[in-house]
């Protein structure tokens, strides 16, 4: 067995010390993710988009492009004196603008129209009657959580009936998020005591 | 809360936990595992898999954290070993900082396990940020936006990057904890018509779902279970299936949870009342 493995079971022993209540066993392990965390993230931006983006491409292979990229990062320390902050809104303006003018249309085309034509789609799909009964749940079920949104006008009996359905397939939806996360966090725990026994202790073969 | 009531919740927390250790542990130690039927979206993912003609280039996206690795390794596992069987080349990214180092490791050891060569047959090209403008600018040209791979090579100098933009490989599977397989779809498939495959965390398969109904994203191996269901398939026995017993005890003690707490809850509003 390595130092790495050893390590790694101790802190993850003493991650699970907090289950018994807080301590400063628990609270070193914390700090020291955390610590871990951004050191690791600064090193790989550092290398993986200062020096490769744009250290070498500018000051090695000569792409004066990248000056302006330059400037408007630069730009963004402004904040550290109040009366240069102005100056940040400009490569925050350049950013905000390019994000949403990309994510606009993107989000509208995946998110809305072709989801709404699936939604249609499935009808025209729909092989038998199983096909069918799914497509029609699936349509009662948009429509009428869509109407549980429906905050603008007084809700009369038929909105009112239909946002009492919505609200059932928001609790199905809850409950099998509810489901799948707990899943997802067990396979966690799995994972880590799979670990202790295996690769630490070796009481698993 | 009384002080009685503090201890008293105190005690029951404790109690839960220790049941669901209990309950882990057991179901680790036994020597049985419980047999796996493969769900449609794992045998679509298979499929898609085993139907790539041999050489062909796929890209994987370590787009996940290391909290969540132990649930993403046996489904990485998984997938890239059966890649690297099918002698499918593999052009590896990141999203995420952290999923970099663990991609470049997994990677690293399941290319020499399968005995292939680093440049060749495969690659890791490291992190970057902005996960919209990394999507869209591979668009153009992977090495434009990687030129460097992760340990510092010129990508410009890999046999395997002349596999340069989306339409040189076969697809994407993203390997996701969170929201980022949104990003491929939405920029990714929506614009450049990627193929998307998802290997997910399980507590997001509710909200992808939809998408494979779609058709906007192609499969999804969702969680321990994906991973279990597709080593039955591959006839392995990897992390996933060993893990199916301690997850179905888990499950069972959690479901008895849920009765008896709100059998004891149902009892205290009577007494209320």
């Amino acid at each position: 067995m390595d130092i790495t493995t050893t390590i790694s079971a101790l802190l993850t022993l003493a991650v699970f010390s907090f289950l018994y209540g807080d301590n400063p066993v628990y609270k070193f392990a914390e700090r020291l993710l955390v610590g871990l965390a951004v050191g690791y993230a600064l090193v790989i931006n550092w290398q993986q988009t200062i020096i490769d983006r744009l250290y070498t491409p500018l000051f090695i292979d000569g792409r004066l492009a990248l000056v302006v990229a330059l400037v408007l990062g630069l730009l963004m320390f402004s904040r550290f004196k109040r009366s240069w902050a102005w100056l940040s809104g400009i490569p925050l303006a350049a950013m905000i603008g390019a994000g949403a003018g990309a994510a606009l249309p993107a989000m509208l085309e995946a998110r809305i129209f072709k989801q709404l034509s699936a939604t249609v789609a499935v009808f025209h799909d729909a092989s038998g009657a199983f096909e069918m009964f799914s497509a029609i749940v699936l349509l009662v079920g948009f429509v009428t959580t869509l109407g549980y949104f429906y905050f603008g006008v007084h809700r009369s009996n038929a909105l009112a009936v239909s946002s009492k359905i919505g609200s059932y397939f928001l609790m199905i939806f809850f409950g099998a998020t509810f489901g799948y996360t707990v899943m997802s966090r067990m396979s966690i725990l799995i994972g880590r005591l799979d670990f202790l026994m295996r690769d630490w202790l070796g009481v698993i073969g | 809360m009384s002080d009685t009531q503090t201890r008293r919740a105190q005690k029951t927390r404790r109690l839960i936990f220790s049941g669901v250790f209990l309950s882990i542990t057991i179901g680790l130690l036994l020597p049985f595992q419980p047999e796996v039927t493969p769900s449609v979206g794992t045998k679509s993912m298979f499929s898609f898999i085993e139907n790539i003609k041999p050489g062909s280039t796929i890209l994987i996206s370590f787009d996940h954290e290391s909290a969540s690795f132990p649930e993403m390794k046996p489904l990485a596992i998984a997938v890239v070993s059966h890649l690297l069987k099918r002698d499918v080349k593999i052009i590896a990214i990141s999203l995420f900082p952290e999923g970099a180092g663990l991609g470049a490791s997994l990677l690293r050891r399941l290319g020499e396990e399968n005995k292939k060569t680093y440049g060749t047959d495969f690659v890791f090209l490291g992190f970057k940020p902005e996960p919209r403008a990394t999507i869209l600018g591979m668009g153009k040209s992977f090495s434009f936006v990687f030129p460097f791979d992760f340990y510092g090579t010129k990508t410009s100098d890999l046999p395997i990057m002349s596999a340069d933009r989306y339409s040189d490989v076969v697809g994407v599977i993203t390997i996701a904890d969170g929201s980022y397989p949104s990003h491929w779809i939405e920029y990714g498939a929506a614009k450049y018509e990627l193929i998307v495959l998802s290997a997910l965390a399980a507590s997001m398969v509710t909200s992808y779902d939809p998408y494979v109904t779609s058709g906007q994203l192609h499969s999804i191996l969702g969680g321990l279970r994906g991973a279990a269901e597709y080593e039955s398939l591959l006839n392995v026995d990897g992390g996933g299936s060993r893990a199916m017993l301690a997850q179905t005890a888990a499950h069972i003690f959690i479901v008895l949870i849920l009765i008896v707490g709100n059998i004891s809850y149902l009892r205290s509003r009577k007494k209320k009342v």
